[in-house]
C-alpha cells in the first residue's frame, strides 16, 4: 500500500514536470499560431544552415564579419506579420510571454515602435536571444538559439548600411 | 487363574451376561496362558480379535507424524513470505530503474528537437543567408539604438554624479 502510494506520487511529480518543460517556452506557441495566417510569414534556418554559412568565401570584411557572428548559430526562428492593424496588441500579448527562463535585455521605445530583447544565460554564455518588436502595423518574433555574442551582433548594423525596419517588409520575398 | 473360573467367566462372556472387568479378566489370562484345553477356541477367538485391534488401531506416532504433513514447519513460512518482501522490492526498483531511465530518454531528445524544429524554409543557402542578414541587421540596429540609450542613460548619471560631487 504504501509502496503504491509513493509510486503514484513520483509518477504524478514527474509528469507535472514534464509539462512545466512542454510550456516554459510560451512564444513558441505564437510561432505556431500565426504561421496559418496570411499576414504572417515564418523563416525558419536550421544549424546545419548556419554551418554551410560558415563555409562561405567572404571577400568583403563586413560579410566576413556577419559570416563571423552567425556561425555557432543552431537555429533562427522568425515570425513577421505586415500589414497588422491589431500589431501593437500583439506585441503587448507576446512580450509578456517570453519563457521562464529568459531575462530581458533591454527594451527600445519610440514614437510608433518598441522593441524588447530576452537572452538566456548560462554560465556567462548566450544560448538564446529573443526580439520581440512592433513597428506601426507590423510585428516581428526573432528567435535565434545556439552561441551567441551580443557585441559582434551589435556592430552589425555599423558596419553594413541598414536600419531598423527598413527591410522589414522585404523580409521572406 | 483357576480353570473352573475361568470356564464360569467363559460361560458368561459367551452369554453376554460378563462386566466389562470380567471380560478384561478372561482376556488377559487366556492371552497370557496356560489355557485350558476347553477353552483352546475362546483364547484363539481373543488372541486374533487383539490381532486385528492392534493392526487397525492408530498409535499417537502417526498423529504426530500427520500432523507434521499437514502443518509445514514456522520458519519454512518466514522464508517464504522474506522472499515475498524482496521480490516486492525488486520490482519497486525495477520500476523506479525504469521511469528514470524514461524521463532521461524523453528529456535527451527533447533537446535534439530544439535543434531539429528548425526546420529549413529555403533549401538555397544563398537565400537563407540573405534573410538571416536582414533578420540580423534589424536586430543589431535596434539593439544598438538601446545601447545609445543606456550609453546617454550612462552619461547622464556620470554628470548628475558629478554636478553632485561639486555640491
Amino acid at each position: 500500500m504504501k509502496l503504491t502510494t509513493i509510486l503514484t506520487f513520483f509518477v504524478l511529480t514527474v509528469c507535472f514536470t514534464i509539462e512545466m518543460v512542454a510550456q516554459s517556452s510560451g512564444v513558441d506557441r505564437y510561432f505556431e499560431d500565426y504561421k496559418e495566417d496570411d499576414r504572417f510569414s515564418l523563416i525558419t534556418v536550421s544549424g546545419r544552415m548556419f554551418s554551410i554559412f560558415a563555409e562561405f568565401d567572404m571577400n568583403d570584411p563586413a560579410e566576413k564579419h556577419l559570416v563571423d557572428a552567425i556561425s555557432k548559430l543552431k537555429g533562427m526562428k522568425m515570425l513577421i506579420g505586415s500589414d497588422v492593424l491589431e500589431a501593437r496588441g500583439i506585441y503587448d500579448e507576446i512580450v509578456q510571454k517570453p519563457a521562464s527562463s529568459m531575462e530581458e535585455l533591454m527594451s527600445v521605445r519610440d514614437s510608433g515602435q518598441e522593441f524588447q530583447f530576452f537572452i538566456t544565460e548560462d554560465d556567462g554564455t548566450i544560448s538564446e536571444l529573443l526580439m520581440i518588436g512592433y513597428q506601426s502595423e507590423n510585428v516581428m518574433i526573432l528567435s535565434l538559439v545556439g552561441d551567441l555574442d551580443l557585441q559582434q551582433i551589435a556592430a552589425l548594423s555599423q558596419k553594413m548600411a541598414l536600419n531598423g525596419f527598413e527591410h522589414f517588409n522585404h523580409v521572406g520575398q | 487363574m483357576e480353570s473352573h473360573i475361568l470356564n464360569q467367566l467363559a460361560e458368561k462372556f459367551w452369554e453376554g451376561k460378563s462386566t466389562e472387568q470380567e471380560e478384561q479378566q478372561l482376556k488377559e489370562s487366556l492371552l497370557q496362558g496356560p489355557v485350558p484345553p476347553e477353552l483352546n477356541s475362546l483364547a484363539e477367538y481373543l488372541q486374533s480379535l487383539e490381532a486385528y485391534r492392534s493392526a487397525t488401531t492408530l498409535d499417537q506416532e502417526f498423529d504426530a507424524q500427520m500432523l507434521a504433513k499437514i502443518q509445514p514447519p514456522a520458519p519454512v513460512r518466514s522464508l517464504k513470505s522474506g522472499w515475498a518482501m524482496l521480490t516486492k522490492i525488486a520490482a519497486g526498483i525495477v520500476l523506479l530503474l525504469g521511469m528514470a531511465w524514461g524521463i532521461q530518454t524523453m528529456t535527451q531528445p527533447q533537446e535534439e528537437e530544439i535543434v531539429s524544429e528548425f526546420v529549413d524554409t529555403f533549401e538555397d543557402s544563398e537565400i537563407a543567408y540573405q534573410e538571416v542578414k536582414k533578420a540580423l541587421l534589424i536586430v543589431s540596429a535596434n539593439m544598438n539604438e538601446g545601447l545609445e540609450h543606456a550609453e546617454l542613460l550612462g552619461e547622464f548619471h556620470k554628470v548628475k554624479s558629478e554636478v553632485e560631487n561639486k555640491k
